[in-house]
């Protein structure tokens, strides 16, 4: 028995264990094949294989039964999903519906998930700007948040290493505030995107209108014909899964890429329940996992854990825990864990219209959505009453309308024959938010899942910075369509929730001092350094770029320092 | 009028006898609508009223028609499962009231009268501005609907337009003289 014992016991034993598949765990899972550790990936929702598990991908929109509608009483019974853009016919199997994982608002807040293999990184908008040092050292210049305890250099050479192999659509434009990458051509701005970008370059000094950086296969190298993966075909049907692999995700490279090595482990449908501690050792042992279905519980060990669960549940994960030496929650000796969560204000949009270039129109479609305008308030100075700033995303369109008055014969004969539309712009705000200990997640006392994991409790809102932040980006963006002679130029305040912008970071942030911050510079936990977490979850501020791309270098870089520093205690 | 109209009013005519009386008394028991729905209890001769209402806003020319296409059962499928409650009891009550409308007027259930009759009937509520009775209602969200179901059909994203699955090209200066209007591909525009 005894041996039996010691035989299961190693055969659930990995070098590495990853906790989550998406964006993150994803990295974790390919970088430790890759440097050949036995690794294990659990994830808590269902598998879902690159190709074979996008039932919708190839579908002409007759065939679907709803024209992409969302049926009323899917809609009814999921109030929070549904106010997701991406919840549409084609793509609504890809995310959590509201009453199978329920949590608590103490505010409201709209939180967007994806429970399979890939997580969220089959539906994002596959968005990949760099941050750079006005980021990186903003904290410590604005004093809004603990300074970060990298800064730009330390993440350059990363940044560059995970844009070659997912493989990064751009321009090389120059810009401090948005440092270039390794880049594949960029999608090219039509032609009023390019006259706005013309107009602005003219009339400010520090204003720019650009291809948006994408994660889009604009061209095929070698490293992505290895992974299986083909040139992006301007589809923009990504939200389905791309069957050419087109767009970057952990299902189409990151995971295939680690289970071509031999050396990965998945386990699907396993929710973690806790990270296991070692008082004896003074470390993490191992995770205790439950079966999705039967709920059988199974434990397993590893000498290196990364937690990337997602930024809000890898919080819930760290905070269930506990052990006598961490009773609040794993690595939390400071009460900090689960406080100072922060996201991008996604509120505000504006849409004008555009009288000019009535010649020309548009052919194909555009993957990367048009223009990107990076952050241009408080960038060398502070210069507003707000702190931080806001990017902007910029695009212009022109559609076949229809005369839709009649009926008959005329009515018919006008939805055959539609004519063009004027152009219509349209730029939506990515604010950054500021850290706050008042912005938290904890456990709910009351409430488990059925998984027997408490319910996340939620409170997270805007405020004044955030308020007067959005005023600006009305005003200058009326200033700066006003010059380029847009007209019928209307603003648009959504009202939503925080949590729609799917930018949630923070509560188990990064800095220097273990007394004001849970990770050290290596993304490690100060107080058990065998734990790291690289997902959303770490991030000491939000900047304004949008932070996948930083999620996927830092923890790059952090596999390289655990395996590193595994070696050295071997040797 | 010609004789061939004058036999198809006649053949009409006859017609109504049999489809009045279900008409009038809805609490007998009626035939359903040909597919099933779960919110709108629609009978059969309602699902042939809006498929003659269909038909007059969207009617056979030499491209397929509306009952060609089945565009009544598209309006029913998509008020069934993505119409509001509110919407489905406007639309419900403005399809009874077009109904005894056409019988004041012309002593005929709607789907009886004659092409000039339906055309002139739903005219009146074409033009008709302003918020909107369950009459106008029911008339809008029907041209609504089986509008986008036209557009959005198989015959018309493969016949009248090209709907490509795969564009592979992105041109953000395309002259508007270069679009073959009578052949529009989805990816322009």
């Amino acid at each position: 028995m005894a041996n039996l014992n010691i035989d299961s016991i190693k055969t659930r034993t990995f070098d590495a264990i990853v906790i989550g598949s998406g964006m993150s765990g994803g990295w974790a899972a390919k970088e430790f094949t890759d440097k050949g550790l036995k690794t294990l990936v659990v994830e808590r929702g269902r598998d879902v294989k690159h190709i074979k598990d996008y039932p919708t991908t190839n579908l002409y929109p007759w065939e679907f039964a709803h024209n992409g509608e969302v049926p009323q009483d899917i809609q009814k019974a999921n109030p929070i999903i549904n106010r997701c853009y991406a919840f549409k016919e084609d793509a609504m199997h890809f995310f959590v519906k509201d009453a199978e994982h329920p949590y608590v608002q103490e505010k409201p807040f709209d939180w967007i998930r994806g429970y399979q293999v890939g997580g969220k990184s089959l539906m994002w908008a596959r968005q990949t700007q760099r941050w750079s040092n006005f980021d990186f050292e903003g904290p410590a210049r604005d004093g809004f948040a603990v300074d970060w305890p990298i800064r730009y250099q330390d993440l350059a050479p990363w940044y560059s290493y995970v844009e070659k192999f997912a493989g990064i659509s751009g321009h090389a434009d120059g810009i401090p505030q948005l440092p270039d990458g390794e880049f594949l051509p960029a999608f090219p701005l039509n032609c009023v995107e390019d006259y706005f970008s013309k107009q602005i370059k003219g009339k400010y000094a520090n204003r720019h209108v650009i291809s948006a950086r994408c994660a889009h296969l604009s061209e095929q190298k070698a490293i992505h014909a290895q992974q299986g993966r083909g040139q992006c075909q301007n589809r923009t049907l990504c939200q389905r899964g791309c069957p050419f692999g087109g767009y970057f995700s952990s299902n189409s490279s990151t995971i295939p890429w680690a289970m071509r090595s031999g050396h990965l482990t998945l386990r699907s449908d396993s929710v973690v329940h806790s990270i296991l501690y070692d008082e004896q050792q003074g470390r993490a042992t191992g995770i205790r996992v439950i079966d999705a279905h039967t709920k059988a519980v199974t434990e397993y060990y590893a000498p290196i854990l990364f937690v990337n669960a997602g930024a809000l549940n890898t919080n819930l994960l760290l905070l269930n825990s506990t052990s006598r030496r961490f009773p609040q929650g794993l690595g939390n000796d400071n009460g900090l864990l689960g406080k100072f969560v922060a996201f991008h204000n996604y509120s505000a949009r504006i849409s004008a219209e555009y009288e000019g270039f009535q010649d020309l129109t548009t052919d194909g479609r555009n993957p990367a959505g048009g223009g990107y305008i990076p952050r241009f308030r408080n960038v060398f100075k502070q210069e507003t009453n707000f702190l931080r700033g806001y990017a902007a995303g910029f695009g212009a369109s022109r559609y076949f309308g229809s005369d839709s008055d009649g009926l008959g014969v005329d009515f018919k004969k006008s939805l055959e024959n539609p004519t063009l539309g004027p152009w219509q712009v349209g730029s939506h705000m990515m604010g950054e938010t500021i850290p706050k200990e008042t912005n938290y997640v904890r456990l709910d006392p009351k409430h488990k899942d059925e998984w027997g994991m408490p319910l996340l409790s939620v409170s997270v809102d805007y405020d004044d910075n955030d308020a007067k932040m959005k005023q600006d980006f009305y005003e200058q963006f009326t200033e700066m369509y006003t010059k380029a002679g847009f007209t019928n130029i209307k603003t648009i305040n959504s009202k939503q929730a925080p949590g729609l912008d799917i930018h949630e970071m923070g509560g188990v942030r990064m800095g220097h001092d273990p007394k004001t911050s849970l990770l050290n510079k290596w993304n490690q936990l100060h107080a058990c350094p065998n734990v790291y977490v690289t997902d959303g979850a770490c991030m000491t501020s939000t900047s304004t770029q949008n932070p996948s791309l930083t999620y996927m270098a830092l923890t790059a870089r952090a596999v390289d320092h655990a395996v590193q520093a595994a070696k050295r205690r071997d040797a | 009028m010609n004789r061939r109209t004058a036999l198809r009013n006649l053949a009409f005519v006859a017609g109504t006898a049999v489809v009045l009386p279900a008409c009038f008394h809805e609490t007998t028991k009626e035939a359903p609508a040909s597919i099933s729905l779960r919110h709108l209890p629609v009978s059969a001769s309602q699902e042939k009223l809006l498929a003659e209402v269909c038909e007059t806003i969207l009617p056979k020319t030499d491209t397929p028609g509306a009952k060609d296409l089945g565009l009544h059962l598209y309006v029913l499928r998509m008020l069934d499962d993505c119409g509001k409650l509110k919407d489905q009891q406007a639309f419900l009550n403005g399809m009874k009231q077009l109904d005894n409308a056409a019988h004041q007027q012309h002593n005929l259930g709607f789907a009886a009268c004659t092409p000039q009759q339906k055309l002139a009937m739903l005219r009146m509520l074409d033009q008709q501005k302003g918020s909107p009775t369950d009459l106008a209602h029911f008339y809008r969200t029907t041209k609504r609907l089986a509008a986008a179901g036209y557009t959005k059909s198989k015959y018309f994203m493969t016949q009248e337009i090209v709907y490509e699955l795969v564009p592979s090209r992105y041109n953000g200066y395309f002259p508007t003289k270069k679009l073959d209007l009578a052949r529009k591909h989805h990816g322009q525009s």
